[in-house]
């Protein structure tokens, strides 16, 4: 596992996106009946979930939906699962067109070839886990001594063996999350995609998972099957995972942003990161007069500083010399104004192109009831 | 065994959209065992309607034979035998749909949806799932019945359990193709309420459609689970407010929307849990 690992760590830093796609959509549009006050009669609001989005995820690749809650992450997910319908534009997984107009015998088996991890895990908390996965091999078509073994094997892989026979309902977040994963890889698929898998998992149960996640993604499949469509060359399985924090972004080999709908950045995350120059500045939590004068003391040095709909003042430094980054550094000290000077983040490409913020890393591990609410909502 | 296999640590064998055999009976054998992991759904599937039977027919025993004045002989006690049954199968019915809904939520339902597996045994499994496990909770109701006074016939008992099953078809594929469309169980409260109970209320269970107004035997009569009910009555009791063919066609015709009816409403996008 930690071969892999390196492995993988050595390939993640920049990879280019030649291979074809995976996932290609173009002009995706889902939009949302309002519910509650103004919902009804001349007064319907709708909420638009997707807003023309177009994209092309690589097949073989990690590739992160990063975007704050409300970003449409999920809507995307639920339509490239085919759980739900892309109001308009064209929407294509693994070389099938996905639409209104797709038959039913067409969607399945185009489902026989994905994998998804849902932001709740979908194991019945009744059963054990090898009922689970037992259950789950069945749906794929797969019975008797082939899904007895695919289980078995699964479970030593992600460690699950001993508690095969347990009950979900007693196991920890971070086992029921690696059962659920096995869930999702039981058929192999081509494709499997992830919506914020890791929320409600501790710090280390949360890095188990993602080290797991790359393990997988490193490997290659199934070669010489006959399965037509883009990913069936036995290469990686390709993987499109969605989440709100910068650092499980970062890990993927090209991030696409999304905010209120919209792909607002694509592309590899060193590349996101340098288009902001070597060093950001941040003028953050400071007084109002402090801030003026930070903005004062930045466009003076040449450097183009904005105030962001977050109230953080970000200064990419792409385009300035190094004495003036130098001399703003310092009149920014003399002020007495309270800054940062570091690498661009993720977060910041992000700011700078919506004006708010992005959790930089996780955040307080959401309880099951506040998942559920928050689903529900 | 490529990479992949050799990290899941398995032996290959393709995954596909088969005609769901497969899936079905796992998904049934997962209704069953959920069911006998739920004691309290048990209890209250199976004890609610003895509880209901032992009061309604001790508190109408001295009032000449209960509401309707029917099933001549025997006590009113002997009346609620075929609505008990139903409600058996009600109860069960609803439970099949909220745990629809509750799958839903927990994410198993996403699971399956998102799986090649047709959407027949999905509904299939469900369905067959109420009408096994009512069943089995109904032939207490008629071990029970003798006690009563209604004297079973083989051949009652085979109609009944026919009629039986037509009702726990239609009632469970209602309930699903209800719940489909429902966002919470607390909604689907509201729907049980506002429409399956009262077609159980309206169905004969508690008093005879031939005793009844004349306006209220019309609307009895267009309730759809009153023609089975009453194939049931016929088959335990020997009595009807029907005519028997229209009885058993509205018992086939019950089962056939019961199955149907899902399927259409599933091909729908689910509602987010």
């Amino acid at each position: 596992m930690a071969v892999l690992r390196a492995e993988q760590g050595a390939r993640v830093a920049e990879e280019t996106t030649d291979a074809a796609p995976a996932i290609r959509l173009e002009g995706v549009t889902r939009t949302y009946a309002a519910k509650g006050k103004g919902a009804k009669g001349g007064g319907a609001r709708a909420r638009v979930a997707l807003d023309s989005v177009s994209l092309s995820v690589p097949a073989g690749q990690r590739t992160a939906l990063l975007g704050p809650n409300g970003s449409g992450k999920s809507t995307l997910l639920r339509i490239l699962s085919t759980l739900d319908r892309a109001d308009s534009g064209t929407v294509e997984v693994l070389g099938q067109m996905i639409g209104a107009r797709s038959g039913d015998r067409e969607l399945r088996r185009l489902r026989a070839r994905l994998g998804v991890v849902f932001q709740a895990p979908a194991l019945d908390k009744l059963l054990t886990v090898r009922e689970n996965l037992l259950a789950q091999a069945a749906l794929f078509g797969l019975s008797g001594r082939a899904a007895t073994e695919r289980v078995e094997g699964a479970a030593a892989r992600l460690v699950i063996t001993d508690r095969l026979g347990d009950r979900v309902a007693t196991l920890s977040g971070g086992l029921v999350r690696r059962a659920d994963l096995a869930r999702a890889l039981l058929h192999d698929p081509e494709l499997l995609l992830l919506d914020e898998p890791t929320i409600g998992l501790d710090p280390r149960a949360r890095e188990e998972f993602l080290e797991t996640l790359e393990a997988v993604s490193s490997v290659t499949r199934g070669a010489g099957e006959q399965r037509g469509g883009a990913a069936a060359d036995g290469g990686r399985m390709t993987i499109l995972l969605s989440t709100h924090l910068m650092d499980e972004a970062q890990r993927c080999q090209r991030v696409v942003m999304l905010h209120e709908g919209r792909v607002v950045a694509d592309d590899a995350p060193a590349r996101l990161r340098r288009s902001l120059g070597g060093w950001v500045i941040r003028v953050q939590g400071a007084a109002e007069h402090s801030v003026s004068r930070a903005i004062a003391i930045l466009t003076e040095a040449g450097v183009q500083a904005e105030r962001q709909a977050s109230g953080v003042v970000l200064a990419p430094t792409s385009s300035v010399s190094g004495e003036r980054l130098e001399s703003a550094v310092v009149n920014l000290t003399r002020a007495g104004v309270p800054f940062e000077i570091g690498p661009p983040t993720l977060g910041d490409v992000f700011m700078a192109r919506t004006g708010e913020e992005l959790a930089a890393t996780m955040e307080e591990p959401e309880t099951p009831r506040a998942l559920q609410r928050r689903r529900k909502r | 065994m490529s990479d992949v296999d050799a990290l899941l640590g398995m032996r290959r064998g393709p995954a596909r959209a088969g005609g769901g055999g497969a899936s079905f009976r796992w998904l049934l054998r997962r209704e069953l065992v959920r069911f006998g992991r739920q004691r309290s759904r048990v209890i209250a599937a199976l004890g609610t309607p003895l509880m209901i039977w032992l009061v309604l027919a001790s508190g109408f025993a001295g009032s000449g034979g209960g509401p309707g004045g029917v099933t001549d002989g025997a006590g009113y006690g002997a009346y609620l035998v075929p609505g008990m049954a139903v409600m058996v199968v009600l109860f069960t019915s609803i439970f099949a749909a909220i745990s629809l809904i509750e799958d839903r939520h927990a994410g198993f339902l996403q699971s399956v949806l998102v799986s090649p597996a047709p959407r027949w045994a999905l509904v299939g499994s469900k369905v067959a799932a109420v009408s096994l496990v009512s069943l089995a909770q109904a032939v207490v109701i008629l071990v029970a019945a003798p006690l009563t006074g209604v004297a079973l016939t083989p051949m009652g008992v085979a109609l009944g359990l026919a009629a039986l099953l037509s009702i726990s078809v239609g009632l469970s594929g209602l309930g699903l193709a209800l719940a489909w469309q429902v966002d919470s169980v607390q909604g689907f409260h509201g729907v049980m309420n506002l429409v399956l109970m009262p077609m159980w209320l309206l169905s004969g269970a508690f008093f005879a459609l031939e005793g009844a107004s004349t306006w209220l035997r019309a609307v009895m009569s267009l309730n759809p689970l009153t023609w089975p009910s009453e194939a049931l009555r016929w088959a335990l009791l020997g009595e009807s407010g029907l005519p028997l063919p229209l009885a058993w066609a509205g018992a086939g015709t019950f089962a056939a929307v019961g199955m149907v009816l899902p399927m259409v409403v599933m091909q729908r996008p689910v509602r987010q849990g």
